[in-house]
């Protein structure tokens, strides 16, 4: 148990400190591995909304705001102390539990190091090849030039065709994302792949485009790739799907934006 | 099926974890003001003049009052508590509880984004209504909200605040509008952390098992009428994705599942689900939570499962 003075204190460092874990955040990008872009200006309303609650807890009310001004110089030396001779004005005791758990996004968030989803995090989820469309979201995404489509409008737009398989055959696309294979793969095959998410990281789902080159095994799982190549039909493990032959494979850094939104 | 290392698997329990609570932090700060401002503001006497007397009709009020207060699951619990204090019945409080993490302004344009005026937008709404409603009335069974609350949560968290005491009413009456500000914000920094425990609590066990147990397994029992509804009620459940944004994950549903499945999702995790039911253990008497995770269940379960029989969509 807390006096409520001392806990008014941490509680005032807590709120600043995730204030700044999520300023930090904003400003290095790194807030888009965890949640969705257009959610970003949400990171800066809690920044502002946890300074002022912060602030507030500061600025104790009427009287003990006066008690406090003259021994400020005692704050630094002494805490325990310091709230014993006030006590008799403010004697609740505040449970530390929910200022050690709110310390845990903070911990979690400092010591490991920020990674996006990736191959590894698909596992249990698996890679689709299609996803639920609408028909507005399908002609949207066939807008889009081709040489300008993404992992995202590709798997929409075949999953909006009757028959992708022949449908795309002779397409040309440029496309980048994570490498993924799973036991299904053959030998020279990958999977481009690109996690989507709406709101936030829990609800991500892996979506991919296969691709067939001989030298397959030597891009590692989780490494990001830019692929140029044309469609032409093919099969994963007996399923008949639209296979890209590359022309050219490309090592790149991992995009700022690593998830696509639907 | 890509075996993952002990460490990896940390990783993505931790990016999944500050996901949803960077999702949600915002939605619970809003909520936590929202309360500490009814709180200065909103007098006993606003509020009970309000509402209807008639059992239903404040019910019915209960559950609408979402529409002047646009809070999430993770907001309502403190805002629900506080109005509690301030003498509101025990039905109105408990549809309000249910309902207005469905029937707010938010949630009614993100539900919009992802479906259009269709009938899933429009049955979310009004399923919403009809649950939380036929909940609530329920509750009116029930006595007064002190017997249902925890003591701890009702006694006095900043300032004195005494259990359904006027005390600090009249006192704050003598404050200037921006000491009644700072009163406002430091109510709701102290709701912010107790409330935040349950949220901390809750995204760690929704992201532990949404790392844990196979997507895949939880989907492929789906189609049929009830299992479909069950299934998609546990996965709100699971998940607890802040209502404000979960018709864009049910999207991902909407083609596999049957509707009344789909619709479940969207009216039984809003009112329910891991974190909440956390928040609510801080509220409530252990069988008062018990009541209020499975009344909900129950009651869109019998409403979803009809509609997968009998209405062809």
């Amino acid at each position: 148990m807390l006096q409520e003075r001392t806990a008014n204190r941490f509680k005032a460092l807590i709120l600043v400190l995730l204030a700044m874990f999520l300023a930090q955040k904003f400003v290095s990008g790194q807030l888009y591995f965890y949640i969705g872009q257009r959610f970003g200006w949400l990171a800066l309303v809690a920044i502002i909304l946890l300074i002022l609650l912060a602030g507030s807890l500061n600025m104790l009310p009427g009287k003990d705001a006066k008690d406090h001004a003259h021994d400020r110089g005692d704050h630094e030396q002494g805490h325990d102390t310091h709230d014993h001779a006030h006590s008799h004005s403010i004697s609740s005791l505040v449970s530390p539990w929910p200022l050690i758990l709110l310390t845990v996004p903070l911990v979690l968030g400092i010591v490991l190091p920020a990674r996006p989803l990736g191959a590894s995090a698909v596992g249990s989820r698996g890679v689709a090849t299609d996803i639920a469309t609408s028909a507005d979201e399908a002609s949207v995404s066939l807008t889009v030039m081709p040489g300008e489509r993404n992992v995202l409008d590709w798997v929409r737009a075949m999953s909006a065709a009757d028959d992708p398989v022949q449908h795309f055959a002779g397409q040309q696309a440029d496309i980048v994302g994570f490498v993924y294979r799973d036991v299904r793969f053959a030998e020279n095959q990958l999977m481009v792949a690109r996690f989507t998410i709406s709101c936030c990281v829990a609800d991500a789902s892996a979506i991919g485009l296969l691709v067939e080159t001989p030298d397959a095994q030597e891009y590692p799982l989780d490494s990001w790739v830019r692929v140029k190549g044309t469609f032409t039909p093919g099969s994963l493990d007996g399923q008949p799907m639209p296979v890209l032959l590359p022309d050219e494979i490309e090592q790149v850094e991992q995009p700022e934006l690593p998830y696509l939104y639907p | 099926m890509v075996w993952s290392t002990l460490a990896e698997q940390v990783t993505i329990f931790t990016t999944v974890f500050l996901g949803i609570f960077m999702e949600a932090v915002p939605f619970l700060l809003l909520g936590s003001v929202a309360s500490g401002l009814v709180e200065v503001f909103v007098s006993k006497e606003d509020l009970m003049r309000l509402m209807p007397r008639n059992a239903a009709l404040a019910t019915l009020t209960g559950a609408a009052l979402g529409l002047a207060f646009p809070v999430c699951e993770c907001g309502v619990v403190p805002l629900t508590r506080r109005l509690f204090r301030k003498g509101l019945p025990v039905s109105s409080g408990i549809a309000f509880l249910l309902a207005a993490p469905i029937i707010n302004p938010v949630v009614i344009a993100s539900t919009f984004a992802a479906y259009g005026l269709s009938r899933i937008f429009v049955m979310r709404f009004v399923l919403g209504l009809v649950v939380a409603t036929v909940v609530g009335l329920v509750f009116t069974l029930n006595s007064r909200p002190i017997d249902m609350i925890r003591l701890s949560s009702m006694a006095p968290v900043s300032g004195g605040a005494g259990e359904a005491s006027p005390v600090p009413r009249t006192g704050l009456r003598n404050l200037s509008l921006s000491e009644k500000l700072k009163q406002a914000m430091r109510i709701g920094a102290d709701d912010f952390f107790e409330m935040g425990l349950y949220l901390v609590i809750g995204s760690v066990l929704a992201s532990l098992m949404q790392t844990v147990i196979p997507q895949n397994v939880m989907l492929s029992i789906g189609s049929g009428s009830l299992i479909s509804v069950l299934v998609m009620q546990a996965l709100a459940y699971v998940l607890s994705i802040c209502s404000t944004v979960d018709a864009f994950v049910s999207l991902a549903f909407a083609k596999t599942f049957t509707t009344g499945s789909v619709l479940a999702f969207l009216v039984f995790g809003p009112m329910v689900d891991i974190k909440s039911t956390l928040m609510f253990l801080g509220v409530f008497k252990r069988k008062y939570v018990f009541y209020l995770v499975m009344l909900p269940f129950l009651v869109v379960t019998l409403i979803s499962t009809f509609i997968n029989l009998n209405v062809a969509w």
